[in-house]
C-alpha cells in the first residue's frame, strides 16, 4: 500500500510529460530530460543546460551543463518507460547508461567532425570539448521515470584524471524531491563506522544536542560534495576570503595537524534526523548517519579544511574536528539557525545585516546587478560596474578569484572600489529617497531593519530599471555627500546628506531623472546647484544648539522640522524634471501581464524564424535558441508560460534584435 | 541511384570543416541525403525525421548491435528534428555500403513520416543480419553452391534468352522473392545440390512452389560435381561472366546490389576462388497440374514454414525441356 502514491507519481508523471512531448512536438524522452533539469535547476543542481541528444552504439547523451565557473562539467543521460510501473532500472542498467555517458565524452570530437556547425549535436560535442579543457570534475546524471532497484550508486571513477560522480535520479527521488517542498533535498551523511558521541538531555521538545568530534578529512569531503549547499543556512560563507582567521586555520593544519582540536573552536551542525548508535541503557553513543546537515556555523574552518584537503593535498590524517549537532524539526530551522549563527559567533562579528544575506530581495538584486554595464563617463572611456556587496567580503572573494595579475587588474577596473555599495547603503540611498532620513539617521543596523521591512511589504519589482535607479540614487546620494562636506558638514556629515536628500527629493516630488543619472553616471549641475541652496538651510535645523544632534535627528519631529523650511525648486531645477515621478513597480503581477502581452504580441512564426536565425548564424547560444523553440511550441499549444520564461524569452528576443535579427528581412 | 562518382564529387576536398551533402528524391517529403565529413571523408547516409519518428525509432536503436565497419548514429538536429547516420567507417566495406545505402534510402523514402526512421533502422537491422551471417569466412559451402547454381543458370540460360538488363532484373531470389527468378510469363526456381545421387529435392517452404500469379513454374533441378582445384568453375569466373555482360548492358549496378545481397560481398572475393564445380546432370519440371507439392492453401489454419522433400521420381510426367523453357522465357510458345 505504501507504494500507492509513488504509482500514482509514475502514472501522472509519465502522461503528463506524453502531453508535454505532444504540445510542443517534442520527442518524448527530450522533454522528460528538459523537465527533469528545470526541476534540478531551480533548486541549484545544474546550471547553464542544453538538451541536445546523441546516441550511436555504446553512446547515449541527452545533454549537457556546467558550474558558473565552468569548473564542472555536467552530462545528462535519460530512461524513459512508457510503462513506468512495470519497467525497473537494474544496476547493470545505470552502470550501463553512465558507461555510454562516460564514451561520448572520449569520442565528442570525432562525433563532432560528422555534423554541420548549426546542429544541436555539433554545438553539443564543441560545447563539451571546450567545458572539457578547463573542468576539474565531471559529473554523470541519468534521469529516469522508472524505480531503480540499485542498491549502490557506481564508484566514482576517473576520466583522463578528472574525477567522475554519478548522480541518478530515479523515480522515486523524483518523487521526493517534488514531494518535499523544500527548495532541495536535504544532505544525508552516513558516517561508517559512526562516530562516538555524547547526548546531551534537553529541556526543549523538539530540540536536541549531541557533541562529537569528526574526522576533519570527512568534513572535507562532505564540502566538496555539498559546497555552498552545506552551507545555505550559513550567514558567512562570502566572509572567508578577507579573514585573517582561516590563514590560521591553515597553517595549524599545515604544521600542526595534532593540535587542530585544541586551538579550533569547531563547528556547529543542524540536522533534522539522525540515526544514533545506543548502548545497552539506551544512551546515544555514535552517530551513524544525519539527514539535512547543515554547517550553521563553522564555514570558515569547513571550508579551509577543504582548502588544505584539496589546494595542499593534505590528507588532514589526525585532525579532528569538534561539532556541536543540533537535531531539530525542519520547520524550526528557519527560526533557530540565524540565532545559532549570532548567538555562537566568536569570530568575525556577524551583524543583523549580514544575516539577511540570503533575502531574496538581495538575491535577486545582486543577480541582476552584476548584468549592469554603467556607460562610459567619458566618450569612448572604459564601461564599468558597479558591485553589489550582498554579504560582507564578496568583493574581496570576487576580486581574489582572479589570480592572476592581469585579470585582476582588469576586474579592479571594470569595478572599482568606489563603486562597490553594500547592502546598508542600499537601504540608506532607498530611505532618503523616500523621504525616511530620520531612518537613516537612526544607524546602518536599524535603517537596514527598517527597510526591510519596507521591502518584505511592498516588494518591489527587482529588474534591471530597478537597479540602475537605485544605483542612480546612490549616485544622487553620493553628490549630496560632497556637498555636504564643502558646507562643513563636518561629524553630522551622514546626518545632513540624509536630510538634504531626503528633502529635495520630497520637493521634487521624487521627479528627479534617475534614469539620466544613470546613464551620465553623474547628477547635473542644476540638482548640485539646488542642493548648495538647499545644505545650509537643512543644517540650521538639524544641527541646533542645546539639542543632542545625533538624537535629535533620528526622530520624526526633526523630519517634520526640515519639511516645513520654506524653499522652492530654483527654476533650472525646474526645467529638467521628469513630468512625473520616478515609477517602480511594485505589484509584479502587472509587470508580467505587460511582459506577456508583448510577448504575445511576437507572431508564433517570428519565433520560429528567430529560433532558425540563430541556429544558422550562431548568434545566441544553444540554451537561448532552445528558450526561443520552447515559446514558439507554447504559443502553437497555448501552454503556460511562466514570468520567468516570458522574461528570459524577452531579454533573448531583444538580443536577437540586437545582433541583427529582423522577422522581415528578405 | 547513388554510384561512385556521387560519392567522389562529394569527397572533393572542403576548406570548411562540415560536410557535403545531396538530397535524394527530390520528389519525396523526407529529408533524405548521402554526404561526405570534411576533411574526415567519411560517406554517409542521412535521414531526418521529427520527434514521433525518433520515438519510434528509438527502442530499436537500444538492441542494434555493432557491426564491424558499419555506424548508425542517431542525433538531434534542433528541437523536433533528428538525424539518422549511418556512415562507412572502414574501408573495406566501400562497396557494399553504396547499394545498402541506396536500399535504405529507398526503403524510407515511401514510409510515412511517423515510420521514416523506424525503417531506416529496421532495413540497416536487416543488412547487418545478412552482413553477419556471411560473417568473415564468407558463404557457407550450402549457399556458395546455391548462389552458383543460380548464376549458372542466369548466365547460360536468361542471358542467352533475353536481353542483359531484362535478364538481370529478373533475378529477383536476392530480394527474398518466392522463386528464385521471376518474369512476366514465367517464375523459375533453382535447386542445387552436390550429392552423388541425389533422389529428392528439398522444397524450403510453402510458398517456392505455390504458381499462383505467376503463370507458370519451371522447377530446375541441378545436381554438381563440387571439388577444390580441378577443372570446374569458380563462383568467381561465373560472377565475372555476368558482370562482363551486364557492364555492357549497363545492368551493372543493380547487378552488383543482387550479389551483395545474396551475401556476395566485393571484399571477400578471395574467398570463392575455390571450390570448382562442375555440372553433372540438369533436371527440368513444369510445375503444373498434379505436381506433387504442398501449398499455402493446403496447410491447416497456423501451420506455416513448411519444408518437405519431393521424390525425383515422382516427377518424371512432368519433365519439360530447356528448350520448352527457353521459349517461354523469351514468350515465345504461343
Amino acid at each position: 500500500m505504501a507504494e500507492l502514491p509513488l504509482a500514482d507519481y509514475a502514472r501522472t508523471l509519465t502522461g503528463d510529460i506524453q502531453t508535454l512531448a505532444e504540445a510542443e512536438d517534442g520527442s518524448i524522452p527530450k522533454t522528460f530530460t528538459r523537465w527533469v533539469l528545470e526541476q534540478l535547476e531551480e533548486s541549484g543542481f545544474v546550471s547553464n543546460m542544453t538538451v541536445a541528444y546523441h546516441s550511436g552504439h555504446g553512446v547515449m547523451v541527452y545533454g549537457f551543463g556546467y558550474s558558473d565557473d565552468r569548473s564542472v562539467l555536467d552530462l545528462y543521460t535519460t530512461d524513459f518507460s512508457l510503462d513506468p510501473m512495470a519497467d525497473r532500472l537494474t544496476k547493470a542498467d545505470v552502470t550501463r547508461h553512465f558507461r555510454r555517458l562516460l564514451a561520448f565524452l572520449q569520442k565528442a570530437s570525432s562525433i563532432r567532425g560528422n555534423f554541420d556547425q548549426p546542429t544541436e549535436v555539433h554545438q553539443l560535442c564543441e560545447g563539451v570539448e571546450k567545458l572539457l579543457a578547463n573542468a576539474s570534475k565531471v559529473r554523470l546524471f541519468l534521469f529516469s521515470n522508472c524505480e531503480s532497484t540499485a542498491r549502490t550508486q557506481p564508484e566514482p571513477t576517473d576520466f583522463q584524471g578528472l574525477p567522475v560522480e554519478h548522480h541518478l535520479w530515479d523515480l522515486a527521488r523524483l518523487y521526493r524531491h517534488q514531494t518535499s517542498g523544500a527548495a532541495s533535498e536535504p544532505i544525508v551523511v552516513e558516517f561508517d563506522p559512526p562516530i562516538s558521541c555524547l547526548s546531551v538531555q534537553s529541556i526543549e521538545p523538539n530540540l536536541s544536542v549531541t557533541l562529537a568530534v569528526v574526522p576533519g578529512r570527512h568534513l572535507a569531503e562532505l564540502y566538496e560534495e555539498h559546497r555552498t549547499r552545506l552551507l545555505e543556512l550559513n550567514v558567512r560563507a562570502f566572509l572567508q576570503a578577507r579573514s585573517t582567521v582561516n590563514r590560521g586555520i591553515r597553517l595549524t593544519l599545515l604544521n600542526e595537524p595534532g593540535r587542530f582540536l585544541a586551538y579550533n573552536n569547531g563547528i556547529t551542525a543542524t540536522a533534522t534526523d539522525a540515526e544514533f548508535v545506543e548502548d545497552a541503557e539506551g544512551r546515544r553513543v555514535g552517530i551513524r548517519r544525519l539527514t539535512g546537515l547543515q554547517i550553521v556555523n563553522g564555514g570558515q574552518t569547513t571550508a579551509t579544511l577543504h582548502h588544505v584537503f584539496k589546494r595542499d593535498k593534505r590528507d588532514l590524517a589526525g585532525v579532528s574536528v569538534q561539532m556541536k549537532l543540533t537535531l531539530m524539526s525542519s520547520d524550526d530551522l528557519m527560526k533557530i539557525v540565524p540565532s545559532i549563527s549570532r548567538y555562537s559567533n566568536t569570530q568575525n562579528k556577524v551583524t543583523l545585516v549580514d544575516l539577511s544575506a540570503n533575502d531574496k530581495f538581495h538575491v535577486e538584486f545582486e543577480r541582476i546587478s552584476r548584468t549592469l554595464w554603467a556607460p562610459p563617463t567619458t566618450a569612448g572611456g572604459p564601461q564599468t560596474r558597479w558591485f553589489y556587496e550582498r554579504a560582507r567580503g564578496s568583493y574581496a572573494v570576487e576580486e581574489a578569484k582572479h589570480t592572476a595579475v592581469a585579470a585582476r587588474r582588469k576586474f579592479k577596473a571594470e569595478t572599482p572600489a568606489a563603486q562597490r555599495f553594500a547592502k546598508s547603503d542600499l537601504a540608506k540611498f532607498v530611505n532618503a529617497w523616500n523621504g525616511l532620513p530620520h531612518l537613516v539617521s537612526r544607524g546602518a543596523q536599524k535603517n537596514f531593519a527598517a527597510f526591510q521591512d519596507n521591502v518584505k511589504k511592498q516588494p518591489p519589482v527587482i529588474d534591471a530599471d530597478y537597479c540602475r535607479r537605485t544605483i542612480a540614487m546612490g549616485i544622487l546620494f553620493k553628490a549630496i555627500d560632497r556637498v555636504a562636506k564643502v558646507h562643513d558638514a563636518g561629524s553630522h556629515k551622514a546626518l545632513i546628506t540624509a536630510y538634504t536628500t531626503a528633502r529635495l527629493c520630497e520637493e521634487t516630488g521624487r521627479r528627479i531623472d534617475l534614469d539620466r543619472i544613470w546613464r551620465e553616471q553623474k547628477v547635473s549641475d542644476a540638482v548640485v546647484q539646488a542642493a548648495h541652496d538647499l545644505c545650509p538651510l537643512v543644517m540650521d535645523i538639524v544641527i541646533q544648539d542645546g539639542k543632542h544632534v545625533t538624537e535629535w535627528a533620528k526622530s520624526s519631529k526633526c523630519w517634520e522640522e526640515v519639511s516645513c523650511i520654506p524653499w522652492t525648486i530654483p527654476d533650472e531645477l525646474a526645467e529638467e524634471l521628469l513630468a512625473r515621478p520616478v515609477e517602480f513597480a511594485v505589484d509584479t503581477r502587472e509587470e508580467e501581464e505587460e511582459q506577456l502581452s508583448r510577448l504575445k504580441q511576437i507572431e508564433l512564426s517570428e519565433w520560429e524564424m528567430l529560433a532558425d536565425w540563430a541556429r544558422e548564424t550562431r548568434a545566441l547560444e544553444l540554451a537561448e535558441q532552445q528558450i526561443a523553440t520552447m515559446i514558439a511550441a507554447k504559443l502553437a499549444t497555448n501552454g503556460t508560460i511562466t514570468a520567468a520564461q516570458v522574461r528570459k524569452a524577452l531579454e533573448v528576443y531583444d538580443r536577437a534584435i540586437e545582433e541583427g535579427f529582423s522577422a522581415f528581412a528578405p | 541511384m547513388i554510384d561512385e562518382a556521387l560519392w567522389q564529387e562529394l569527397e572533393v576536398p572542403q576548406t570548411n570543416r562540415g560536410r557535403s551533402t545531396r538530397r535524394l528524391f527530390p520528389e519525396s517529403g523526407h529529408d533524405i541525403h548521402v554526404g561526405v565529413s570534411h576533411p574526415g571523408r567519411q560517406r554517409m547516409l542521412l535521414v531526418r525525421g521529427g520527434s514521433r519518428a525518433v520515438d519510434r525509432a528509438r527502442p530499436l536503436l537500444v538492441d542494434l548491435r555493432e557491426t564491424h565497419g558499419l555506424s548508425l548514429s542517431c542525433n538531434s538536429v534542433s528541437n523536433r528534428e533528428f538525424e539518422l547516420q549511418i556512415s562507412l567507417t572502414a574501408g573495406e566495406l566501400r562497396e557494399v555500403f553504396t547499394p545498402l545505402a541506396e536500399d535504405i534510402a529507398r526503403t524510407s523514402k515511401d514510409a510515412s513520416s511517423e515510420t521514416v526512421l523506424e525503417r531506416a533502422v529496421r532495413r540497416f537491422a536487416y543488412w547487418q543480419q545478412l552482413m553477419r551471417s556471411v560473417g568473415s569466412q564468407g558463404l557457407g559451402r550450402e549457399a556458395r553452391l546455391g548462389l552458383y547454381g543460380e548464376l549458372r543458370y542466369l548466365r547460360t540460360h536468361l542471358l542467352a534468352a533475353l536481353p542483359t538488363r531484362a535478364a538481370v532484373e529478373a533475378w529477383t531470389g536476392p530480394e527474398g522473392s518466392n522463386q528464385d527468378f521471376q518474369l512476366p510469363s514465367v517464375a523459375i526456381e533453382v535447386k542445387t545440390t552436390a550429392k552423388k545421387n541425389a533422389s529428392t529435392v528439398r522444397i524450403a517452404n510453402e510458398r517456392q512452389l505455390d504458381d499462383r500469379g505467376v503463370g507458370r513454374l519451371v522447377l530446375v533441378h541441378l545436381a554438381l560435381d563440387e571439388r577444390r582445384g580441378g577443372l570446374g568453375e569458380s563462383l568467381n569466373s561465373v560472377v565475372d561472366d555476368i558482370r562482363a555482360a551486364a557492364d555492357l548492358a549497363s545492368a551493372s549496378a543493380l547487378f552488383e546490389s543482387r550479389l551483395i545481397q545474396s551475401g556476395y560481398l566485393p571484399h571477400q572475393r578471395d574467398l570463392y576462388d575455390e571450390p570448382r564445380y562442375t555440372l553433372r546432370r540438369a533436371d527440368l519440371w513444369a510445375v503444373d497440374e498434379g505436381f506433387p507439392r504442398i501449398v499455402e492453401t493446403d496447410l491447416p489454419n497456423g501451420v506455416g514454414n513448411c519444408a518437405y522433400d519431393i521424390s525425383v521420381i515422382a516427377l518424371e510426367k512432368h519433365r519439360t525441356t530447356t528448350e520448352q523453357v527457353t521459349e517461354v522465357i523469351r514468350g515465345t510458345d504461343g
